[in-house]
């Protein structure tokens, strides 16, 4: 719960009469213009990306993988071990391929705000999207989601604050 | 480029947008609407960290993504503001941490002050730009601790919840911040 303004007003007067006239015009600049309208944007693209890589077949028609996924499967059982990365490494060389043509950079495109291209993006493709598809275009990093930076019990777990009392 | 005030309040409260949420019908709104709620109020917590403006999105869109990919497994236990900035503080510190020791292997001569000059973070009026580099002088955490219970007018319980660390120390960290911008003023 926020504190009322007027308190945290008194509490800093009473430590230090001098400077809360001052600290009122303190100024957060460099933003710029229309930031957080595009980013929402952004985010909230990626809030349903990272959603759907949680549930990514949800959505997907039934059988729309049809035969094909079948048959890749049936192969998978009857190859040898070493047979599968090609499949993987094809399918990669493919994804990334696909994605350079999509990305390559018009004079259109240059103009652009990554923001937007990203946006635009989703709107054509995102139910073939993942975020991993972001990180091979170049549009976030892989720490964004990185599972290993982010334990399940983030809930609980606690902020490394050893050189904390190095700052009381 | 647009001169930010600190602080903005949320429209919707926090269990409204759980609900939102969590029902597969309205998530793209409740998503929405959790940025639209956090959004700039986590902006100004992180850039006060973070001191640039490119830093602080990157660590802004890092700090949201994992909000999207775990608030399902969130259970309310605390409060999803606390949740929230405790994974934003978190990132922020985890960003420094990077940065200082990216910082140590490229260049040793690139002060923090000089980056946040160059990314245009201060103003020119000079009573605001002193308050400013008052503020940049504090320890790192000192600094999260005065933006919180100033700025955002967080409860201590709140700011401890968030670093996890004890009120008492939290309220002598703070009276210690007010005392160092109060001679850094001074000093000037």
């Amino acid at each position: 719960m926020n504190t009322p303004r007027y308190e945290v007003e008194e509490e800093i007067k009473e430590i230090s009469p001098g400077i809360s006239e001052m600290l009122k015009q303190r100024r957060i600049k460099g933003i710029p213009e229309g930031y957080f309208e595009t980013n929402e944007n952004l985010l909230t693209a990626l809030a349903l990306l990272s959603v759907k890589k949680e549930h990514k077949y949800d959505d997907i028609p039934a059988g729309y993988f049809g035969k094909t996924e079948n048959k890749v499967i049936s192969k998978s059982v009857h190859k040898k071990n070493w047979v599968q990365p090609m499949y993987w490494m094809a399918a990669a060389s493919m994804v990334m391929l696909l994605t350079a043509l999509v990305f390559w950079p018009t004079t259109e495109d240059i103009n652009t705000d990554e923001n937007e291209m990203v946006w635009l993006y989703l709107e054509e493709q995102s139910h073939t999207l993942d975020l991993d598809d972001l990180v091979n275009a170049g549009l976030i990093t892989e720490e964004s989601f990185s599972e290993d930076e982010f334990p399940e019990d983030i809930l609980y777990d606690s902020i490394d604050l050893s050189d904390w009392e190095d700052d009381l | 480029m647009t001169t930010q005030i600190l602080q903005t309040k949320p429209s919707i409260d926090d269990r409204s947008l759980l609900a939102l949420i969590r029902n597969v019908q309205t998530r793209e709104e409740g998503f929405r609407l959790l940025i639209r709620a956090y959004q700039v109020r986590l902006y100004n917590h992180v850039r006060t960290i973070v001191g640039s403006h490119d830093d602080t999105d990157d660590v802004l869109q890092n700090t949201f993504v994992k909000i999207f990919r775990n608030i399902e497994k969130f259970e309310e236990k605390s409060s999803l503001f606390t949740w929230i900035y405790r994974i934003a503080t978190r990132e922020s510190l985890n960003h420094l941490q990077s940065r200082k020791s990216h910082l140590s292997i490229e260049s040793d001569l690139i002060s923090p002050v000089s980056e946040k000059h160059a990314d245009g973070y201060f103003d020119e009026e000079t009573a605001v730009n002193r308050i400013n580099e008052a503020i940049e002088s504090l320890p790192e955490k000192q600094k999260m601790v005065f933006h919180l219970r100033y700025y955002e007018a967080l409860s201590y319980q709140d700011i401890a919840d968030i670093t996890e660390t004890s009120v008492g120390a939290l309220k002598a960290s703070y009276h210690h911040a007010v005392k160092k911008i109060e001679s850094f003023l001074r000093e000037q």
